[in-house]
Formats: C-alpha cells, sequence, structure tokens
C-alpha cells in the first residue's frame, strides 16, 4: 500500500509538456549572460543544458541551478531578478525533469558493495557470541585506525582488509576462546592487603616516612599531565589473578580533606561533590603500571564519605594477568604542582622542621590538609563460580556446556548465530575438516573444538555482510535485510526475534518490517545507533583530537569536558528520538540536556542547583539567546574549531557540510592562506573582508562565512564571549639564536620547576583592549542576522528543507553502508515530502528511511 | 609454535571457502573478496617470516631496560634504540612519531606543543617553538651521526639507511600542508644541497615523488605513489 502510493506521487507533477521551452527561456533571460560558451563563469555553461536530461552530467547540472535558485544565490544581486512565480516554476521544471532522467539511469549503480564490520561492529558482534563483554581484554586495540569516508564508518568501500587485519582476526579470535573457554576450572582463592602499599617510586619516600605503606593513595585524576599518584596498584598483587573471571572485591576507602582550606583553584576541581573511587584493570606486561594503559575499562565506581573509612563491595570481570589498579576520576589535576603551590603559600602553617627544599609532601601529609582518596584495606575473592558453567561456555556451546557426542553439531549451532544465516553443506563441511584434523593430530575434543570456532571467527561469512541476490535483483533478501536492519540500528548481530522474522521471509513485508523497526528502535540497544551515527554525521568521534591550551581551558581536562560534551549531543538525540520530536529542534530548540559540568561551560542557573550525581538533566532554554539547537552544543562547537582559534571559515564550512549538506569546492591552490594573527592588529573579519575583496575568493567564501561569522561568538571550546581573546602587547622580534634548551629532569626536580610556574607573569605595559566580536553576517541570498539567535531563525525559516534532506541521505548512507548518488535524490526528496507532511518527527524519519527502497536494496 | 600449526590451517581453510562464495556474489562485491583473498596469501607469508624470527639468533642488549620518563627526555634513548635495531638487522624500517606527548614542559617551555603551533605570529611563542624545534633537531643530527659511525658491512650504516625527517605542515599556524619542511639523510643519496623544486604548474614536483625514488632505490618495483607525478630527480 504504503510502496504504492510512493511511486506514484511523483508522476502528478509532470503534466506540462512545455518543460523544455520554459528552461530554455529561463535560461535565455537570466543565465546565459554570464554562462553561455564564450564566457563560462564559474566553469559553468548553459550552452548545451536541455530537457530532457540524459546523462549524469546533466543531473548533476540541473541540480546545481535548483541549488542555486533555491537559496537565490544566482542570478547575482545586482542582476535582473526573475519573479517568485518564474523562479518557483523553472526549479519544478528542473525537478520534474530530474526525475524523469532518473527513473531511466536508475538501474545503474547505488549499490552497497559487500563490506566486513567495522572494528566496533566486529566487537560487539563477539560480545554478543560470547555473552559478556569483551572490551576488557581490547581486542581489535592494535587493529588499524578504520578509515573513514565523510566522516562514514560504515561504508563498505572504504572498509578496506589488509595482511595484517586478518592477521589481527586470528590473533583476537585465539586470545578471546584461550582466555574465555580455554583454562581450567580453578578453585576461588583469597587475596588481602593491608600493608606494604608501595606506590608511584616518586611517592615512596614521602609514603615511607610519613606512615611506612600502611596506606593507598591517590592524589590526582588518571589523566594529569605530569604524574604523580594517579593510578594506586597493588604492590603485592602485580602479577594479577590467574583465570579470567568474576571477583568481588572489598576496598575500605576514605574521602580525605575535602573540606581542606587551600585554595581550590590548585587543584582544579570541584569540592562540593562526593570524592569517587574507580576500578580499572592493569597490566604489567602492557605498560606502566603508573600510567593510562590501552585496555582501561572502568570495571566499577562508587562514592566515599568523608568522615571514616567505609568497606565498599564490588563484584568485577578481571582478565586472566590483569591486576586491579584504583583511580580518582574527579580528583585535582596535576598533584605534583599542587604540592609545590602549597609548599609556596601555606609554608608557614606547618610546625615540624622544614628542609632546604621547603614543605614536602610527606610533611603535607602528616600535618597539611591535602585532598587525596586513602584505601586502608582490600580483600579480593574468586574467581566466583557461575552456576550452569561460564556465561561463555553457554553462550558458545549451549545449555550444558561442551559435550563430545554433539561437538559437530554444537559448532554448526554456533556458527549459524556467527554468519547470521541458516548454514549450507558447504558451510558444514570445513567446520568439521578442521575438528577431524586437530582430532588426528592428537588434540583433545575439546581443543579441537576450540580450534574450530578460531575458523569461524575468521570466515569471511562472519566478517562480512554478504548481501547475495540474483544480479538482476534489487531486494535484499531476508537475512540479510535482518542483518543490515541489525547493524544500522543497534551495532550488534540480529536477536532471535529478528532471525525468526528472516526465517519466516516475513521481514520483507511492510508491515512486519515496520513492527521490527519500532521495536528495535525502542529498545536500549539503539544507543548503537545513536553513538555511532553521530560519530559519523557530525565528527563527534574527533573530538578531544584538537587539545586547547592548558592555561585557558583547565577546566577541558580537569572536568574532562569532552566526554560530556558528547553526551548532551547523544542525550538530545535520543530524547527527540523517544518522542518522535521535529527534527527542526536540531537547528533551535528551547532545550537541552546538561550536567553540572556543562551546566557551569553555558553559565546556566543550574550550576548552583544540579550535583554531579544527577547526570544529566534536561533544562529549558527559554529566553537563552546563546544555546539551543545543535550549533549551541559544545560538543558541535569544539570539533569545528581547532582548539586553539576559531575562524569564521572553518566553521562556517563544517555548517555547510555537516548541517546544510551543502560541500563547498576546495580553495585552489594559489590563494593565501589566512595567517591567525594574535597581534591585534586586525580581526579576523577584517582579514577575511581582505581576503574576499578578490573576486574569485568571494565567489566562495560569501557564501561560507556568513554560515561562521555568528559562531564567532564561541570560543573553541564552546564558551560564550563577546571579545576575543586579548592580545598579546609584546612586540620584541623572537631571539635569533635561541639555544637548544636542556630537558628539565623530572626526578626531584619538583621545587624548582613549580617556581616557574608559580611566578607572577610580569605585568605587560600598556595592554590594548580586547577586540569585540562582531557576530553579524548577511547570506547571499539578502537576508540578515546580527548574532547567534537571529542566524539560527534564518536557518529555520529558509533552510529546514536543506537540513532535513541532508539529515535523511546522511542516516541513508550510515544505515546502508553506501554514499547516496544521484540516483537515489528522487527518493529521497520524497522521504523529505513525506516526512514533512508528517510533522518532521525524527522517529518518523527514521522508520520512513528504513522502510524505503534505498534501504531494502542490496 | 602450535598457534602457528592452528593458523595455517584456518588460512587454508578460509581460502577455500573465499573462493566459493567469490563465485556466488554480485559482480560488485568481487573485488571485496579478492582483497580478502590477497590478504590471506599475505599472512601465510607473514607466518613464515614469524617462523623464521624465532629461529634467528637475537642480538644481546647493551643496556637494562630503561623506564619511561617523557617524551622530550626519552627522545635520545628512541634514536639510540632505533640505530641499535637496524644495527643488528632487527628491523629494517623504523618511524618516529613526536606529537601530542612531547610535552614543553619539560623543556621548561610553559605552553603546550599543539597550542604553540598555532603560535598567531606571537614572538614570545615563535620563540619557544624554535627551541623545541631546535631540541628536535639537533638529537635527529645526533642520531644520523650515529648511523655514520656504525658499519653495515663495507659501507657505513647511514650509507644503507635512507633517514627522513619532516613535519606533514608548512607553516602549522595557517595550517597549511604545502612547502614541507624534510630533510633526507642517507641511502647513498648526493647530499649537501638544498632542493628547490616547482610547486605549481605541470612541472611541481609532489613530496610523493621523492617516497616513489626511495622505494625504488630499496628494490621496489613501484613506479607511483599517492599523488606521485613521476621520480624526484
Amino acid at each position: 500500500m504504503r510502496v504504492a502510493l510512493f511511486f506514484s506521487v511523483a508522476s502528478l507533477a509532470t503534466a506540462a509538456g512545455d518543460n523544455p521551452k520554459l528552461v530554455q527561456q529561463f535560461l535565455g533571460k537570466y543565465c546565459m549572460e554570464c554562462h553561455d560558451a564564450d564566457v563560462q563563469k564559474g566553469d559553468r555553461s548553459f550552452e548545451g543544458f536541455t530537457l530532457p536530461l540524459h546523462s549524469t552530467e546533466s543531473l548533476i547540472e540541473a541540480r546545481d541551478i535548483i541549488d542555486q535558485l533555491t537559496l537565490k544565490e544566482m542570478p547575482p544581486k545586482k542582476a535582473d531578478q526573475p519573479k517568485d512565480d518564474e523562479r518557483l516554476a523553472m526549479i519544478r521544471a528542473l525537478r520534474d525533469g530530474s526525475a524523469t532522467a532518473f527513473r531511466k539511469i536508475q538501474s545503474t549503480g547505488s549499490r552497497t558493495v559487500m563490506r566486513r564490520l567495522s572494528s566496533r561492529e566486529y566487537e560487539n558482534s563477539l560480545a554478543t557470541l560470547f555473552g559478556r563483554r569483551v572490551d576488557t581484554l581490547g581486542l581489535t586495540a592494535d587493529f588499524p585506525k578504520e578509515k573513514t569516508s565523510e566522516h562514514m564508518d560504515t561504508i563498505g568501500k572504504t572498509l578496506v582488509t589488509s595482511g595484517f587485519l586478518v592477521d589481527q582476526y586470528f590473533q583476537a579470535a585465539n586470545r578471546l576462546i584461550e582466555t574465555r573457554l580455554g583454562k581450567p576450572a580453578t578453585e576461588p582463592k583469597n587475596w588481602h592487603f593491608d600493608s606494604h602499599f608501595v606506590q608511584y617510586e616518586e611517592l615512596e619516600g614521602s609514603h615511607k616516612s610519613a606512615f611506612n605503606f600502611r596506606y593507598l593513595n591517590i592524589y590526582e585524576q588518571p589523566n594529569s599531565d605530569t604524574r604523580q599518584g594517579g593510578y594506586a596498584h597493588i604492590q603485592d598483587f602485580l602479577k594479577g589473578v590467574p583465570v579470567s573471571g568474576l571477583y568481588d572485591v572489598e576496598v575500605e576507602a576514605q574521602a580525605m580533606h575535602r573540606d581542606t582550606h587551600y585554595d581550590p583553584k590548585i587543584f582544579g576541581i570541584d569540592f562540593s561533590e562526593p570524592f569517587i573511587l574507580g576500578l580499572v584493570p592493569g597490566d604489567i606486561t602492557k605498560g606502566h603500571i603508573h600510567y593510562p594503559q590501552p585496555i582501561e575499562p572502568i570495571l566499577a565506581t562508587t562514592t566515599l564519605p568523608d568522615d571514616k573509612p567505609a568497606v565498599k563491595k564490588f563484584r568485577v570481570w578481571l582478565e586472566a594477568g590483569q591486576t586491579l589498579r584504583f583511580i580518582f576520576p574527579n580528583g585535582p589535576y596535576e598533584s605534583r604542582a599542587a604540592v609545590v603551590t602549597i609548599n609556596q603559600r601555606y609554608k608557614d602553617e606547618f610546625k615540624g622542621e622544614i628542609g632546604r627544599s621547603g614543605v614536602g609532601r610527606a610533611h603535607i601529609l602528616r600535618e597539611g590538609k591535602l585532598p587525596h582518596i586513602r584505601i586502608s584495606d582490600i580483600k579480593i575473592n574468586g574467581p566466583v563460580p557461575e552456576e550452569g558453567g561460564s556465561a561463555e561456555e553457554i553462550a558458545v556451546f549451549g545449555k550444558g556446556g561442551f559435550q563430545v557426542d554433539h561437538a559437530l553439531d554444537q559448532l554448526n549451532a554456533f556458527a549459524e548465530k556467527a554468519y547470521r544465516r541458516p548454514l549450507a553443506d558447504a558451510d558444514r563441511q570445513p567446520i568439521r575438516a578442521i575438528y577431524e584434523k586437530r582430532i588426528a593430530e592428537k588434540a583433545t575434543p575439546r581443543q579441537a573444538a576450540l580450534d574450530a570456532l578460531k575458523l569461524i571467527l575468521c570466515s569471511p561469512s562472519f566478517l562480512y555482510l554478504s548481501e547475495i541476490t540474483e544480479e538482476s535483483a534489487k531486494a535484499l533478501r531476508p537475512y540479510d535485510l535482518a542483518s543490515r536492519l541489525s547493524f544500522a540500528l543497534w551495532a550488534t548481530p540480529p536477536d532471535e526475534a529478528l532471525l525468526a522474522s528472516a526465517k519466516s521471509g516475513e521481514i520483507t513485508e511492510d508491515a512486519e518490517l515496520r513492527k521490527q523497526v519500532e521495536r528495535m528502535i525502542a529498545d536500549e540497544r539503539i544507543s548503537g545507533f545513536v553513538n555511532g551515527f553521530l560519530d559519523s554525521w557530525l565528527n563527534l568521534r574527533d573530538l578531544g583530537s584538537q587539545p586547547p591550551p592548558r592555561e585557558t581551558s583547565l577546566s577541558y581536562y580537569a572536568e574532562d569536558l569532552p566526554s560530556s560534551m558528547k553526551s548532551e549531543v547523544r542525550m538530545f538525540f535520543r530524547d527527540l528520538l523517544k518522542n518522535n520530536g521535529s527534527v527542526a529542534q536540531f537547528i533551535d530548540c528551547e532545550h537541552t540536556f546538561v550536567d553540572k559540568k556543562l551546566a557551569k561551560l553555558y553559565n546556566l542557573p543550574e550550576q548552583k542547583t544540579l550535583r554531579l550525581a544527577d547526570g544529566f538533566q534536561k533544562v529549558s532554554l527559554k529566553g537563552n539567546k546563546q544555546r539551543g539547537g545543535l550549533l549551541g552544543m559544545a560538543g558541535v562547537l569544539t570539533v569545528s574549531a581547532n582548539g586553539v582559534e576559531t575562524t569564521p571559515v572553518t566553521r562556517g564550512v563544517w555548517v555547510s557540510e555537516n548541517i546544510l549538506g551543502i560541500a563547498p569546492p576546495p580553495p585552489p591552490d594559489v590563494v593565501p592562506a589566512i595567517d591567525a594573527d594574535v597581534s591585534g592588529a586586525t580581526t579576523i573579519r577584517e582579514r577575511l573582508a581582505k581576503h574576499r575583496a578578490d573576486n574569485a575568493c568571494a565567489e566562495c567564501h560569501r557564501k561560507i562565512d556568513p554560515l561562521g561569522f555568528s559562531l564567532e561568538t564561541f570560543d573553541p571550546i564552546g564558551r560564550w564571549r563577546i571579545t576575543y581573546p586579548r592580545p598579546n602587547g609584546n612586540k620584541s622580534a623572537a631571539p635569533k639564536n635561541a639555544k637548544a634548551p636542556e630537558p628539565t629532569k623530572e626526578k626531584g626536580k619538583e621545587n624548582e620547576k613549580g617556581k616557574s610556574e608559580a611566578k607572577p607573569a610580569a605585568p605587560k605595559k600598556e595592554q590594548p583592549p580586547a577586540p569585540k566580536i562582531d557576530s553579524s553576517g548577511e547570506f547571499p541570498s539578502g537576508e540578515t542576522y546580527t548574532d547567534f539567535a537571529s542566524f539560527k531563525k534564518v536557518i529555520s525559516t529558509t533552510r529546514e528543507d536543506l537540513f532535513t534532506r541532508h539529515l535523511i541521505r546522511q542516516f541513508l548512507t550510515y544505515t546502508t553502508g553506501r554514499h547516496m548518488e544521484l540516483a537515489d535524490d528522487y527518493v529521497i526528496d520524497q522521504l523529505q515530502e513525506k516526512v514533512k507532511q508528517q510533522g518532521l518527527g525524527l522517529k518518523t524519519l527514521m522508520v520512513e528511511c528504513l522502510m524505503s527502497e534505498v534501504f531494502r536494496s542490496r | 609454535v602450535q598457534e602457528n600449526h592452528v593458523q595455517a590451517s584456518i588460512l587454508d581453510s578460509v581460502l577455500v571457502d573465499a573462493n566459493r562464495l567469490s563465485k556466488q556474489v554480485n559482480k560488485e562485491d568481487k573485488d571485496k573478496l579478492d582483497e580478502y583473498m590477497t590478504s590471506v596469501r599475505d599472512v601465510e607469508k607473514r607466518l613464515e617470516l614469524r617462523q623464521r624470527w624465532t629461529s634467528h639468533p637475537k642480538p644481546k642488549a647493551p643496556f637494562e631496560k630503561p623506564s619511561n620518563h617523557n617524551f622530550v627526555e626519552d627522545l635520545p634513548l628512541l634514536y639510540e634504540l632505533i640505530a641499535l635495531a637496524l644495527q643488528t638487522d632487527s628491523t629494517r624500517i623504523a618511524t618516529l612519531e613526536i606529537g601530542g606527548d612531547f610535552m614543553p614542559q619539560n623543556l621548561g617551555i610553559k605552553k603546550d606543543y599543539h597550542g604553540l603551533s598555532h603560535h598567531g605570529n606571537d614572538p614570545e611563542s615563535i620563540a619557544s617553538l624554535i627551541a623545541l624545534e631546535k631540541y628536535q633537531i639537533e638529537h635527529f643530527g645526533k642520531f644520523v651521526t650515529r648511523l655514520s659511525k656504525m658499519n653495515d658491512g663495507e659501507r657505513t650504516l647511514l650509507d644503507s639507511t635512507a633517514v627522513i625527517f619532516g613535519s606533514g605542515m608548512g607553516d602549522a599556524n595557517s595550517h597549511k600542508n604545502s612547502d614541507l619542511p624534510i630533510i633526507l639523510a642517507g641511502g647513498d643519496y648526493k647530499h649537501g644541497e638544498f632542493r628547490e623544486v616547482p610547486r605549481e604548474g605541470i612541472n611541481k614536483v609532489p613530496l610523493c615523488n621523492l617516497f616513489v625514488d626511495i622505494a625504488q632505490k630499496m628494490g621496489v618495483e613501484t613506479d607511483s605513489f599517492g599523488s606521485s607525478t613521476g621520480r624526484f630527480a
């Protein structure tokens, strides 16, 4: 029913037979003066452009003309303007012409190239197949970084395979299977630690003298720069647990001196929040035990009381060879520097004899109020036996675990889940072959079965989404559709319900497909889509790759802002999806989601009422002119800047590409780059104005820059500002013969280093004023705005359709695993119309896209 | 060793699998399966190499395993490690990236590397940048000298090693990735001159041409790499 409707809409409009004449007249009247064969302004000549359209090139040209006319960017303002009805008639004629041509060339291209699982999909698949988290193993840690295409990490063509990767596939399968299924059952053991807590070598002296290693102390958050006590390990438990398993952990710990009278600025954290204790694994074979390690999922967290030690209990998963490490996620930033500063500012408070180098850590621990976490007792017990066998044993071999008599059946059943489809004889044969081969080589039946599992996990049927149909057919077959849907919405293999629907074949029917889609969107696992899609569409994946300077953005590090920034966008998206809210709210909206950290960053009233433990809350932005919509979110504002300074060009291009779906051409080679300058002589707007005085530059910049000017009132990490940073008044030239400096040795130089850091900056002579930011702009189509709020209004009222179409395009690209081509435009336009008629709901948009021909085709 | 044996059996098997699949898939997918099969064959070669490495006599380390300090202090040590690895033929390729974990504060410079690279033409930042780059270059120079003092058969290790040092940006302040500063040492090239090549027009010489040159000198039969337009010379 729906599909039928969908095709008939298109043919309604093509009643007018005189479209070719209309197009010729319009071009002649308004365009040919500049775009004939002689002048070819902007490399465009419409001399041979005529309806009906025959080639892909002419389709692209038509699309270009439509875009330009839609935006009123052409004809140029100084030229004769077509009347509104003329313009619309032209656009309509071109759209109809494109639709007709589209049907003719529809049969070519637009197919998804067989794609392998991306690293994250691969890891999710293993976690599903083995019934437990696998992130503690870091199986993909050494995989090559996934290649993306226009930020998308699901594109079949770009997901390449190399010898290195195939080798890694085997190593990963081998490690997973041997650690989780290859070890004999082990009796639980007890460990107890309450002394000899030797820590980081630089802390040894002070901890010996202050309390003879009686306590395990954590002084700072794990991502501090100069490390001094960010990870607390157990010196007598370095080798870790003997086998992978669940372990019960009891920790006696206390928050120390959260009420310290020392200046909170020294520590850079929020002392109104209770201290948090976290547990992460550590592995001495994988790197320094006091440093961040590649495999470091947070196993558990808890808050600690201030008045007296409390015993906290956890049950955590540890892999063979992993030990426990304790962290202080909301702890002070850079404890080393803090100790130095305390020495300088509070020396007089100390009674005991002060050594030559001043008050050291031991001294402060004995007499002072240094905030930290103190652990006094640790008990570990495990592995905890699991009833009926381990989760992996049951997930892989079924209830009752491995059975020699049914080994091949069990292996085949596993392969069916791994391949996401029923097996053919040709699938069973190699499994049997390797099992028997290994038995013949005197392996135990269990070992032979484990080796057969490794084969299954290296098979192309597991690693690739092979969508096979008759060459002439387009529609995906039931099992392929189930897999595509599942990886699209959950980033995991299909669950039982989906496979059942594929088995009966019902999944290819509209009603059933819609039912499955609705079910999957309502499921928690939809986070697999939300996170993956936002990383792809908005490139949030790269958040954190362009670090801002520490001296101006300490909170970015001390409060781990990138992770809050990401959460805001994800929460906002999920909320919109849940309520089927209009996608127009991505452009402007009167609410968002913030935690305490973002409330502070955004200067919202909630910064006073929110607690860290509240996590994210929906907050109203009514009357707030600084926030609302994606472009007011710190994540977007950070990822569209370079961490150090902002420019309307970079952010403008970002908005153009990711919000409006228009990719500006790359700058030509010959154009001089726009140099950043902090001397204060000119603002970026003035430098851009100079740049745009050149007509060739202006051609693109008049379209790009207006999209970025309004965002200049946000600094590189998305904080609101009304002035640029005060220029540096120092005009003296750089010293010519600078000698390469010697590295300051870390060890024992604590004090020296600190002194230079804490030295008050020499007063700058005659500081020039900070330049005020002008956030106004004018679109080439004539609309003007004065600030961020009025900019959003322009986008909402004039470019909402562009945005919706782009969102649809990106959604289809991500979920099908291929870029949308010209031949898809027709369907995309139809989808946009349909979604618009139904009120632009985000869920509506997703459901309609997933029901569409494009998604259901090979 | 047992592992290698199992892996070899598995590789044989999946290759057959892929071949079979390749006959069923649609034409746009064939290339992907070819890519997979080529990769599998490549792993078979890797297994051979791994096998050979297990029986290869390992050199004795001339010093105790050092502990990490920070990238700045460790830089000379990393260069020494590379020199020793090349000398003992433990590897023939080595790369060293001096990136975001190069903390200028360990040189007594207060700002961070990324921030300094966007210096905004501030003389103070430029001075800091010069200081820290000088440090990097000095140690690169020491490394090259070290190679020139090591023997590799009849010639020096430097003669048989092409050493390239450079940056992916000509000017990080304007984020310009043309006019890259590049030093080439060793590798039996004629040295001692500054080469400036045409940067525009049909005769322009992209850096990739140099890579083609080096690859060919190393015996790799290829006439293109990335955006190359020919050889460098």
